[in-house]
């Protein structure tokens, strides 16, 4: 932590930042309401980019806040919310997926934060991290069928009864 | 009866053991499978979900102030922090203004909740640890908190008393003066329990150096609030990414330098003194001043400045009366973060511009803290455990969601 508070606190704008989107092929999408700049990168990209973002001296996201996905229609979207707690920055990326076999390399090597989160969006989305540690449903019973928060998700379990279907 | 001899291997076999999931010191319904070699701890793996209600999905099929009253029940200790997050984040997508009244509002009924869930930290721990006199004078002030949300609210613990884009009442007559009163003999009360604990041999020998959460660790798991303030992590919403009015208040981070059982402990009670004085300064810089003046002024000017200090937009409650049937915020996705009394509460919104979310995330603080704990009590006694798993202040049901 010593050698960090040398450095001068200056984030520069990622969305200036040439480096960045050139080596990692980022498209800037649009900002959040609340002014949060949002990076969406491809799949086979996704872990040089975030080693690049923790490891970076100006960057330096060190914290995996959560990681969360979305089902748009046409596909599955993983959001991934870094945080620097040098710089106090937020920062989103995202990973869109095909709705066929939606997967992605794990971030459970870079940030031990990474290893519950992914297992909760596995288990209520179906999304598959490859080389996880252990990919198996966190909050759900293990024999549960289907992925709830897909949006073609019917209930059809024998034990519930018909209300609660 | 002879008595068996035992050869070393057998005595040296490991055990597995299961904790929970009913059991008075987790809190709530954890499971945690541990390998015990005699009293320590090999490996531990926890087991969650058993209160896993779906607050995610539900929030497809529930137009947005459908879900509101239900955002409460996500950490029932703190819930004017679970349901500021969601109002923060569809205020902001939906563009609305919040008056300052109502921001000051927040504010004072936050810090005060804020309190209230660490003396029940307080309560529980000391239990945990096996200390019974502590809890009845933690609930002391803890039902004159409550007893000031019952004034407030009308409830003792889910309050959905927030409302996008401001709070649904104003102050009860009289409950400032009452406010007041409390903070200025809560104090005291601190005092009391430091005078009981914070010295305590016991308490101490069992706390101290046990639990130690490095600072690369707490980083890397993400763990957030006290435990990371503990670990001397300058890292307090409040103060660095500021989201109510909070940068109109003059107050202090406290950081520990151990990040130790002890040190948690020694942050929250910091915590606590520094929340009564915030809420001192707020009350003192409300605008409008008390509900009764507010009244009679507001009436008597009738100027309709926007800028007045009676009848203005900053006096109001609500900056904009919505019709709960109809509201559509526009399309667009937005992230609130919250420093709730467990650590960074945030909320993820996406709309779609119909009038129910599209997707509603929750990253919960317990969540990270329950994850960082077989790391924690790897290689300790079996009675280090609940030192230690006590001491994150762990709240199940907002760990399942």
């Amino acid at each position: 932590m010593t050698n960090v508070e040398k450095t001068e606190n200056i984030v520069p704008e990622t969305s200036n930042n040439i480096v960045i989107d050139e080596k990692f092929e980022v498209k800037h999408l649009d900002k959040t309401s609340d002014g949060i700049e949002v990076i969406d990168v491809s799949g086979d990209k996704l872990i040089e980019l975030a080693t690049y973002l923790k490891m970076h001296i100006n960057t330096q996201f060190n914290m995996l806040l959560s990681v969360s996905g979305v089902d748009k229609s046409d596909c599955y979207e993983v959001v991934y919310h870094l945080f620097s707690t040098i710089f106090k920055k937020n920062l989103i990326l995202k990973v869109r997926l095909n709705r066929e076999s939606p997967s992605v390399e794990s971030l459970c090597g870079l940030y031990s934060a990474a290893n519950w989160h992914e297992r909760e969006t596995y288990d209520l989305l179906g999304i598959n991290f490859n080389n996880h540690l252990s990919l198996e449903r966190i909050l759900l019973p293990k024999d549960w069928v289907g992925h709830p928060l897909r949006k073609d998700y019917v209930n059809n379990d024998k034990r519930l009864s018909w209300n609660e279907r | 009866m002879p008595v068996k001899n035992y050869n070393k291997s057998e005595l040296n076999k490991e055990m597995i053991i299961n904790v929970g999931p009913q059991h008075p010191s987790t809190h709530g319904v954890l499971r945690l499978v541990m390998t015990l070699n005699g009293e320590v701890i090999k490996d531990t793996k926890p087991v969650i979900g058993y209160l896993h209600r779906g607050m995610e999905k539900l929030a497809e099929s529930r137009n947005y102030f459908q879900y509101l009253p239900m955002v409460d029940r996500v950490d029932y200790l703190s819930s004017f922090f679970c349901s500021a997050a969601f109002c923060y984040a569809v205020e902001s997508i939906a563009e609305l203004k919040v008056p300052k009244r109502a921001e000051y509002i927040r504010l004072i009924t936050m810090e005060f909740n804020r309190i209230a869930s660490h003396l029940m930290w307080v309560a529980s721990f000391l239990l945990d640890l096996g200390a019974t006199t502590p809890m009845f004078y933690a609930f002391r002030e803890r039902e004159d908190i409550v007893k000031l949300f019952e004034d407030l609210t009308g409830q003792r613990m889910m309050y959905n008393f927030y409302t996008f884009g401001g709070v649904k009442k104003d102050l009860p007559e009289g409950w400032m003066t009452k406010a007041l009163d409390l903070c200025k003999s809560m104090p005291k009360m601190f005092d009391e329990y430091e005078a009981i604990i914070t010295k305590n041999p016991i308490f101490m020998e069992r706390t101290k150096g046990v639990g130690v959460l490095s600072q690369e660790m707490a980083v890397d798991y993400a763990i957030t609030g006290a435990n990371i303030r503990a670990s001397a992590i300058d890292f307090d919403l409040r103060k660095t990414n500021p989201y109510s009015v909070y940068n109109e208040i003059d107050f202090k981070t406290h950081l520990a330098q151990n990040g130790d059982s002890y040190d948690r402990y020694r942050v929250r009670i910091a915590e606590m003194r520094e929340s009564v004085k915030i809420i001192e300064q707020a009350l003192k810089q409300i605008p409008g001043g008390t509900p009764e003046k507010l009244k009679v002024k507001s009436v008597n000017c009738g100027c309709k400045n926007e800028d007045c200090e009676f009848c203005g937009f900053d006096a109001q409650l609500v900056g904009k009366k919505l019709n709960a049937a109809v509201f559509k915020p526009p399309a667009g996705e937005a992230v609130s973060m919250i420093e709730a009394p467990r650590g960074v509460i945030t909320c993820y919104v996406l709309s779609d511009g119909t009038n129910k979310p599209v997707r509603v995330k929750w990253r919960t603080p317990s969540f990270s803290s329950v994850q960082v704990l077989p790391e924690l009590i790897k290689g300790k006694n079996y009675s280090d455990l609940m030192p230690i798993f006590g001491s994150l202040d762990v709240v199940l049901p907002e760990v399942d969601r």
